[in-house]
């Protein structure tokens, strides 16, 4: 266990770099965007030209490029992203994520849970019964689901089971307010305050989106799990397993599924990231107010900082995830010192 | 020889049905194996001795099947039967243990759950129970440390040291038949020395009928009772280990015994290869399969196939050169000088 | 003593030599000559699934070249009298809100995507490739700086770093086809530095240098071959996601300007309201469908070429053995069922 700690101080140190690297990368794309947040609001004709020299010497934009680069960094440091030009002018940009953030891990934690409890069974069972009917259909099923735009798939599901079938809600609003609100998840204040309406609303609310989003990440999954299920059961520890007399399904299921779990653990974490990417696109879609839905209003409103505060938000986010997921990995592979 | 016959094995016939063809991995093998007895299986590789082996485990990998043949274990047909009654007798009666200890073990496991995963598949014991007696059996098979290798994963081992392991998980619910395929190909010299000392230690500890598999002819003198020949899916000399390597009679394993550098050997003769691969088994040859590399080789070799005959008492040989063959191709077929041509059957 | 007409046969049959050593027949080796092996290599291409997918992309080819001809309307000319027609023989996939021809404007999609798709893949192997074989070949602190920054590119999930590089170049075909590039560089950079660092490995490779090819010669004539299986599988794969990142940019209106508002996500997204969800589900559903079968076209000719090139698939079962495995079965099974009925035999 002591390794174990050490082993994550290590990794956090060696995560350093990275994150300075993205700071430094998001920081050169918003100054090669042409002119400057203050001249877009001077330019706009919000602001008298002496104005906008003020504000250029307030921000530092005057400075050489390194110095305001640190200038940056010692700002994101202090958790200041700066202030919302146009989808929210002049609100702090912290504020704002911090608040649209709770929605986007509500739909990330039902996403996973689906691509998780779907996505290693259908693997299982496909390598399990290869060449079988079953494998062919899971095998298909997952391919065109890794072809399928998130927000289409989104957009065919409100179609089909919110207006042809109206069985769920088309957009995500109106999931009741609970009386506790701790977390800002629904489904996490809704047990907390006991309110079982605020828990169906959820789940209902969130069950187009969270399919939507999720399939994608499943149908990768299920492949990872598949061929690496099979990879596994030529190993020769299989062969040992079946001289000892274990039946098929211990085989498969103590012997193999472990084993052939450790890749796909990699995967998974890959994809909680990309789940947060594709929360910008669902998000639009059920008109959810997350993250992935306030980057994109910034988008279409030209709010640059925001902008690349939300990428750089989700990119730490992102390193982290799969911070977790190497250490998990660390874990459950005895083989790995660490 | 007086004792019981453990494993009867007749005509197997064992095929792999791949896309570039069928792969006749076994072409009637004949053998059996008596009650405490080490018997040895001999042969280049792709000979069919890993395939006899998984045959009578029942584990051929997939595009195998067994089409032709009996075996008899103990007076059950084990050819026949269902997975289920195959699964009770799989590490219960016959274990096998495999040449590449690295991979053999279940790297997420200790080794300790490993063993005790056998002895609780096969007896009503708690994992607890089976846990303290797998110590037992590590500590009967004098491991150093048994409370602490039990707690060790597969990769925290020497390649002896899994290997001991693997043959105390064989041994773990004391079985009629342990199989070894190659268990010290992998192995350092001396560790090899070890693990065999082990095994032939067994025989007379636990009671068990060991086959031993390998192409190292040292390993078989060192540690056979009896010695089964085998090339391209047949067997062809099946003798005591001091019948074979005095008076051996098929011309493959003259050329085998001729291939093994000997430090005693006489100086004057040479060390011999055997010209020519181990045929493809897709389209083998036709009559004898040996006949392709055989400096003896008749017109008969190509159109007959020699049987597995008794030439002397216990000695066994599928040759022409030998008085039986030759009595049955001539009474049988009427044809041991055919006139040159091929004769079709 | 030995007949030579007879050996002779078998120095044939020798030609290709068939080992058979289990586990799992892994190292099954078959000789064949280069043009036997190149047959092969088209012959295990022939499963249906690659096929369709054969098929998709080559539709999706013809459908971008022949557009102007084979196209019943003009795809930006608006018609407001036919606004929101439903599919029907006239308008096959209906009309969108001003009128225009939905299948139209799909078959004119298709030069969208197929130019964002290859234009991207082939500029990202271009820089992602050198970059990766530099980094191998190199070594040293070149080494470390390259892949340092790769690293830092693979920490954005790819559609927030395609979004935020579109939203610096500005919106339009060209910024996004960059963006789609540059994301994804380092997914070619690390598999030329791979294939790369294992080829340069290889003892030929010392041979080579110790003869005195110079640097480039070497990556030409010996690294590049190499890693080109690999490489060819991946483009024809990430052709696809392409597209689908294509797909989701223009949804968020970074991507093609007008007037090729006929590329199918911008489509969807300029479609995209409460009353085409409730009342003209085809403005939605026909492009999205048409991505769909773009993505999944590239995707199965990709696992078909990845499939035909990995030597350890290659042990399917021709239709002849399966059917002897059947049958061996069923008579197995029977021999089981007759086995449970009989007392069991003894022998001895």
């Amino acid at each position: 266990m002591k390794g174990l700690y050490a082993y994550i101080i290590r990794r956090l140190i060696l995560l350093i770099p990275v994150v300075l690297g993205v700071m430094l990368l998001t920081f050169i794309l918003m100054h090669s965007i042409p002119g400057n947040p203050v001249a877009y609001l001077g330019g706009s004709g919000k602001l008298p030209p002496d104005a906008v020299e003020k504000l250029i010497k307030i921000y530092g934009l005057d400075q050489p490029l390194f110095i305001q680069f640190f200038l940056y960094l010692a700002n994101v440091f202090q958790g200041n992203l700066g202030t919302s030009i146009s989808v929210n002018p002049g609100a702090n940009i912290t504020d704002l994520i911090l608040t649209a953030f709770p929605h986007t891990v509500e739909l990330t934690i039902y996403s996973s849970i689906i691509m998780v409890l779907v996505g290693i069974p259908a693997g299982v069972i496909s390598a399990k019964k290869r060449n079988s009917l079953t494998d062919n259909v899971t095998r298909v099923g997952a391919l065109i689901g890794v072809s399928m735009p998130v927000f289409w798939l989104g957009i065919m599901l409100q179609i089909v089971f919110g207006v042809a079938i109206p069985i769920f809600p088309l957009l995500w609003a109106g999931i009741h307010e609970p009386a506790v609100k701790a977390t800002g998840i629904y489904l996490i204040d809704g047990f907390l305050s006991l309110d079982f309406r605020t828990i169906v609303d959820s789940i209902m609310h969130y069950a187009l989106p969270s399919i939507a989003l999720g399939a994608l990440s499943l149908s990768i999954v299920t492949r990872m799990v598949r061929s690496s299920m099979l990879e596994v059961l030529g190993e020769d520890y299989i062969r040992t397993a079946r001289a000892k007399g274990c039946s098929e399904n211990a085989t498969i299921y103590r012997h193999a599924l472990r084993n052939s779990l450790l890749p796909a653990t990699t995967v998974i974490g890959l994809q909680i990231g990309g789940l947060l990417g594709g929360a910008v696109l669902t998000e639009t879609v059920f008109a959810i107010p997350g993250v992935g839905r306030l980057i994109t209003d910034a988008i279409l409103k030209y709010d640059y900082p925001l902008v690349m505060a939300g990428v750089l938000f989700i990119a730490i986010i992102y390193i982290i995830a799969n911070l977790v997921v190497d250490v998990l990995y660390a874990y459950l592979d005895p083989r790995i010192r660490y | 020889m007086t004792a019981n016959v453990l494993l009867t094995i007749r005509n197997l016939r064992t095929h792999f049905f791949t896309e570039e063809g069928v792969v006749q991995a076994l072409d009637g093998v004949d053998l059996e194996v008596y009650e405490k007895e080490i018997i040895g299986l001999v042969g280049e590789t792709g000979s069919g001795k890993s395939v006899t082996a998984l045959s009578v485990m029942r584990l051929i990998p997939q595009p195998g099947f067994i089409v032709d043949g009996e075996i008899i274990f103990k007076g059950k047909p084990l050819h026949l039967l269902s997975e289920e009654e195959m699964r009770k007798i799989r590490g219960k009666e016959i274990t096998m243990i495999f040449q590449d200890p690295m991979n053999a073990l279940n790297p997420v496991f200790t080794v300790g759950n490993q063993i005790a995963e056998t002895i609780q598949l096969h007896n009503d014991v708690t994992y607890r129970e089976a846990f303290n007696q797998s110590i037992e059996l590590l500590r009967r098979l004098n491991i150093p440390k048994p409370e602490r290798i039990v707690n060790s994963y597969p990769h925290e081992l020497s390649g002896g040291m899994r290997q001991r392991i693997q043959i105390a998980i064989g041994l773990a619910c004391q079985p009629a038949l342990l199989i070894a395929d190659e268990p010290t190909t992998a192995l350092d010299a001396t560790v090899e020395v070890q693990v065999l000392e082990l095994i032939k230690r067994l025989r007379d500890e636990f009671n068990t009928s060991i086959m031993l598999i390998t192409h190292d002819l040292g390993v078989i003198a060192e540690m056979c009772d009896r010695v089964v020949v085998m090339y391209a899916g047949n067997v062809v000399e099946k003798a005591d280990v001091k019948t074979i390597f005095k008076h051996p009679l098929h011309p493959y394993t003259q050329a085998l015994l001729g291939a093994i550098p000997y430090a005693e050997r006489k100086k004057k003769s040479r060390l011999t290869t055997i010209p020519g691969t181990v045929p493809n088994l897709i389209n083998p040859p036709s009559g004898c399969r040996f006949h392709p590399r055989c400096k003896h080789a008749m017109i008969v070799c190509k159109t007959l196939k020699p049987m597995l005959l008794e030439e002397e008492q216990g000695h066994f040989v599928s040759c022409f050169l030998y008085s039986k063959n030759k009595e049955f191709a001539e009474r049988e077929h009427g044809v041991f000088e055919p006139l040159p041509g091929r004769i079709v059957y | 003593m030995v007949d030579d007409s007879y050996s002779k046969s078998y120095e044939d049959a020798e030609n290709f030599t068939f080992t058979v050593d289990l586990p799992g027949l892994k190292s099954g080796i078959v000789e064949r000559p280069r043009l036997q092996r190149f047959l092969d290599f088209l012959s295990r291409l022939k499963n249906p699934l690659t096929i369709i997918g054969i098929i998709i992309v080559a539709g999706l080819i013809l459908s971008a070249v022949l557009a102007p001809f084979i196209a019943p309307y003009n795809p930006i000319a608006v018609d407001l009298n036919s606004k929101n027609l439903p599919p029907s023989l006239q308008h096959p996939f209906g009309t969108d809100g001003f009128g225009r021809d939905i299948f139209s404007r799909i078959l004119y999609g298709a030069q969208i995507s197929l130019f964002v798709g290859i234009v991207s893949v082939l500029g990202a192997v271009a820089v992602g490739v050198p970059l990766g074989i530099l980094s191998a070949y190199k070594s040293g602190y070149i080494d470390t700086v390259i892949m340092r920054i790769m690293d830092i590119m693979l920490a954005f999930p790819s559609i927030i770093l395609a979004i935020a590089i579109a939203m610096v170049i500005g919106a339009g075909i060209h910024a996004v086809t960059i963006a789609i590039l540059v994301v994804s560089i380092p997914v070619y950079a690390r598999i030329a530095r791979g294939s790369a660092l294992a080829v340069i490995q290889e003892t030929y490779i010392e041979a080579a240098r110790a003869i005195g090819a110079s640097g480039l010669r070497i990556i030409f004539r010996h690294i590049l071959p190499n890693i080109l299986a690999p490489l060819l599988v991946e483009m024809t794969l990430d052709i696809g996601s392409a597209v689908l990142s294509l797909a989701g940019l223009s949804f968020l209106g970074l991507g093609a300007p007008p007037p090729y508002t006929y590329d199918w996500g911008r489509m969807i997204s300029d479609n995209f309201s409460y009353q085409a969800v409730t009342r003209y589900w085809w403005q939605l559903t026909f492009p999205g469908l048409a991505i769909v079968f773009c993505v999944l076209g590239w995707n199965l000719l990709g696992d078909g070429l990845r499939d035909a090139m990995d030597p350890k698939l290659r042990l399917k079962l021709s239709k002849e053995a399966k059917k002897l495995i059947k049958d061996l079965k069923k008579k197995q099974r029977g021999l089981e069922k007759s086995n449970a009925k009989k007392p069991v035999r003894v022998v001895n």
